[in-house]
């Protein structure tokens, strides 16, 4: 099983789902498509061992990653689906939603991202109302000069957490900070089209993708990049978007339609049933 | 996986749904485009009956000898394919040609055209990306692009031809690349059968002007039967029987079959 399935606490919030111990997921048989890509479903460069199943999060992940070569593929949605069920919106009155929470495009152990930010910071003071949120990714959230930035711009700086790298620090979590930042505010907003911006619509935030997207080291241009993902989902592009088409593009993305039933995870997970020895 | 030529041709616009590592035209992974002198043929005819320079949209995979013969009549070509290395060889070898690459769901709806050629049926038209239009969508779609008075030339692959008849492995259990949404029953909008597809024509307010059935292959048929006449005629029946049994023999020869197309 690839470390990937433990990013963000993803396999923690699926084994909660299946009634079982969320700090002690089961090994699960196969890959987790752990983030929103335009891709087959796998980060590039993941080591595939051959037939093992795929479990991706939307039919249009599916069929691109057919076209690529991969079988045994299983369309199940997002986790962040399942974490939404596991954790529906309280109901009753609630404080309001308020200002706008900004995910800047981010990079990872391998590979940095490079790009003005005091031109994204200016462009976010342009276009947001009201009170502002950084959300940083943990690499940039540790480097102080960035970090610095942001801060000095008057924005409320947070960070969701270790994402996890080879099963070591992983923020079980993770997602459940996430959920409860993105559902205290307005609008969700980045300058890529990203996981964090679907999360956002799905959970009730409307969602808006402007400002330079800036480059990644060695980003692999085989599937077309920022210019792609712009021809695709124009809609999405913009200071102030089309919300319901936003978010049933969102439900297509994170597979909505398709979330299986606990027992129908266990079984392709090969995850014993809640109350059997554990494996 | 490696991106083809980087250079894109400044007549090629990327549209979106653009597939960027995939090719229609690759014999090595069995995908052929519509190509051929017959189709070829057919396509011109069309163009050369529209009068003056008018705007032709050429949909899906096709040859890109088969463009260039409808170029060399002097229509102002567009050519809609979702293969970037597909839309990039027609775009080198025709410069004047305008390629758009992507899916047929974005096509510019304002734009039209005064013949659509889309002689390699219309489940080629959407991309793995974004909207999956049906066979129907597909159609309207097209439709919606053609002027008025326009021509549609326009192939539809039977799904109970012969040649479908005699493969060893039914379309059902097809596992390459290209199969990743089932393609013919799944379909409702599909017509099943050349009257269907009269009668689906008619309703989008078209007139049929001619209809063929094409033997051995729809992609690249070698023989061309129009309809009617050959019932009261035996020794035209005995013709047609003659050309179209040797057309197939000459396609299958070689090749395992399930039974003998010929028959």
């Amino acid at each position: 099983m690839h470390h990937a399935n433990h990013f963000y606490g993803h396999a923690h919030v699926l084994a909660r789902y299946c009634g079982l111990d969320p700090e002690r997921p089961p090994r699960l048989h196969g890959y987790v498509q752990h983030g929103w890509n335009i891709g087959d479903g796998l980060a590039p460069g993941t080591p595939y061992v051959a037939r093992s199943p795929i479990y991706l999060w939307s039919e249009q992940t599916r069929r691109r990653a057919w076209s690529l070569g991969r079988r045994n593929t299983v369309v199940i949605g997002a986790p962040w689906v399942y974490l939404q069920q596991l954790e529906p919106e309280p109901a009753g009155p609630a404080s309001p939603r308020e200002g706008t929470i900004f995910y800047p495009f981010h990079g990872w152990e391998k590979q940095k991202v490079k790009g003005d930010h005091r031109g994204l910071i200016s462009m976010i003071k342009e276009v947001e109302e009201g009170p502002v949120t950084i959300c940083l990714y943990w690499q940039e959230f540790q480097t102080r000069r960035i970090r610095r930035l942001y801060e000095r711009a008057g924005f409320r700086i947070v960070c969701h957490g270790y994402r996890g790298y080879w099963w070591d620090k992983t923020d079980t979590r993770f997602l459940y900070h996430q959920l409860a930042e993105l559902r205290r505010h307005k609008r969700v907003a980045s300058n890529r089209v990203s996981s964090a911006l679907w999360y956002g619509i799905l959970s009730g935030c409307e969602p808006a993708v402007y400002g330079d997207p800036m480059v990644l080291d060695d980003e692999d241009p085989t599937f077309g990049g920022i210019g792609r993902i712009r021809r695709q989902w124009p809609e999405l592009h913009g200071t102030h978007v089309d919300v319901a088409l936003a978010r049933e593009l969102a439900r297509e993305e994170l597979g909505v339609s398709f979330i299986a039933s606990p027992s129908e995870l266990r079984e392709m997970f090969k995850w014993p049933s809640p109350g059997d020895e554990p494996l | 996986m490696t991106m083809p030529d980087t250079v894109v041709p400044s007549n090629l616009r990327l549209i979106g749904g653009e597939m960027l590592v995939w090719s229609d035209d690759d014999a090595t992974a069995g995908r052929v485009a519509a190509h051929g002198r017959l189709l070829g043929t057919l396509a011109e005819r069309a163009c050369r009956a529209l009068p003056g320079a008018r705007r032709v949209l050429v949909a899906g995979p096709h040859s890109v000898a088969l463009v260039a013969r409808l170029a060399a009549t002097g229509v102002k070509i567009t050519c809609l394919v979702r293969a970037y290395a597909d839309g990039a060889a027609v775009a080198r070898r025709l410069p004047d040609a305008r390629v758009l690459c992507g899916s047929l769901a974005k096509l510019d709806a304002d734009e039209q055209f005064d013949a659509v050629v889309a002689l390699d049926g219309l489940h080629r038209l959407s991309s793995v990306e974004g909207a999956d239009l049906t066979w129907g969508e597909s159609l309207e779609r097209l439709i919606g692009a053609l002027a008025p008075d326009g021509r549609l030339v326009l192939g539809l692959d039977n799904l109970l031809g012969v040649h479908r008849l005699v493969e060893m492995t039914p379309w059902y259990a097809d596992e390459t690349d290209a199969a990743w949404s089932p393609v013919g029953e799944y379909d409702e909008s599909r017509p099943r059968s050349l009257h269907q597809l009269g009668e689906r024509l008619g309703r989008a307010g078209l007139r049929v002007a001619a209809s063929y059935a094409g033997y051995p292959l729809p992609g690249a048929p070698s023989v061309l039967v129009g309809a009617g006449g050959a019932a009261d005629d035996a020794a035209l029946r005995g013709f047609l029987d003659g050309t179209i049994s040797a057309a197939l023999g000459d396609a299958y020869a070689g090749t395992p079959v399930l039974s003998d197309p010929r028959r």
